[in-house]
């Protein structure tokens, strides 16, 4: 669509697009003086974006239970979690997996296997000094007891095939419902 | 930005093994984590994945912290590190059915009704361009337009050059408008 002056609307799509300080061209400011169609597009397209940057800004409200999630997750991460490190008997000596690593290596596990499953989100690991914990949280209508055995088993298989020796426990925990409105 | 006096404070004790210290950081700036996770993910779940995974790396990252960088810098760097991790695992998989403004809270709750289904159609609109924006243009955007930092600021968060930011905002303003007006 072209104006009825002649000119492209993608020009004025590009001033709008510019800071809002940004200082005119001597031809577009004299253009916007006297072509009434582009001034109020202009104002049109700059009123869009100022929607834009009120709908986005307003407070987010954090979940009330993330900041002690996000603890736990460090915790878990940072060692004392898993109980002992892993230690694999190889030819010549032997292999020391730090529990850092089991943990990292578990949280990964369990998110890239959890990733596509509906139904299942992981909300976390926690470590008591004795294995580590996966939290989840479980669609409404799902039978908890399967998730969590199936859980359990994916998890310490796929563990064990990267590790290459018996895994520490692991534990399922469930502890919240998705219920339909917010199990996406 | 976050306070830079304390989170400085609080940084330089992590990095020089105070557990403690880097638990209070956790408490106190998760939510800018969350909110900034959410502004460029557009989705709650997806966020609070980030939130976790965010603070990990920036537990697994403190002995590199060597103050040279603004704590908030750093911090704005581990959030959108990780957000910019989790598009790529989601790139495949992302729904755009999905609405991406769940969860983002609107303040001004005293509308009517019909004018309330307006404006959340309108919110749902904004928060689906944005989500369509390519994470090159849809970060800066975010830092710069929704968190208010300066353009120099969202250069030292994304590591590129002024210039580039001034560019990549503008492009993403230009797609904005261009998304928003096919919707019309």
């Amino acid at each position: 669509m072209t104006s009825p002056c002649g000119r492209d609307p993608d020009w004025l799509v590009e001033i709008a697009a510019a800071d809002p300080d940004a200082p005119l061209s001597r031809d577009a400011a004299e253009h916007l003086r006297t072509c009434r169609y582009c001034a109020d597009r202009l104002a049109e397209l700059r009123e869009r974006l100022d929607r834009v940057r009120a709908t986005v800004a307003p407070p987010v409200r954090t979940p009330p239970d993330l900041v002690g999630r996000s603890v736990a997750a460090v915790r878990a991460i940072r060692g004392g979690g898993v109980g002992s490190p892993v230690l694999v008997a190889q030819r010549g000596g032997s292999l020391r997996i730090s529990e850092q690593v089991v943990a990292l290596l578990t949280r990964q596990v369990a998110t890239e296997l959890l990733d596509p499953v509906a139904g299942v989100r992981l909300q976390g690991i926690v470590g008591d000094g004795e294995g580590l914990a996966l939290r989840l949280a479980v669609g409404y209508g799902l039978s908890l007891p399967d998730v969590g055995r199936w859980v359990q088993r994916a998890v310490g298989a796929a563990l064990e095939s990267t590790l290459g020796v018996a895994v520490p426990a692991v534990r399922v925990e469930i502890v919240d419902l998705l219920v339909p409105s917010t199990a996406r | 930005m976050p306070r830079a006096g304390s989170d400085r404070t609080l940084l330089a004790a992590a990095a020089a093994g105070d557990t403690g210290a880097f638990d209070a950081l956790v408490r106190s700036q998760t939510p800018l984590m969350y909110r900034v996770a959410l502004r460029i993910l557009g989705n709650t779940a997806d966020a609070e994945d980030v939130v976790q995974d965010a603070w990990i790396s920036a537990w697994r990252a403190l002995p590199r912290f060597r103050g040279q960088a603004e704590p908030s810098t750093w911090l704005y760097r581990v959030a959108t590190n990780a957000a910019l991790a989790q598009l790529r695992r989601r790139r495949r998989t992302v729904s755009l059915d999905a609405d991406p403004s769940d969860g983002m809270i609107v303040v001004d709750d005293a509308v009517r009704p019909e004018d309330a289904a307006l404006r959340d159609e309108r919110t749902a609109q904004v928060h689906r361009a944005i989500a369509e924006l390519d994470p090159s243009q849809r970060i800066p955007l975010v830092l710069r337009e929704f968190e208010e930092l300066s353009y120099e600021e969202v250069a030292a968060v994304l590591q590129i050059s002024v210039p580039a930011v001034r560019s990549r905002v503008h492009r993403a303003r230009t797609a904005l408008l261009a998304r928003l007006e096919e919707r019309r």
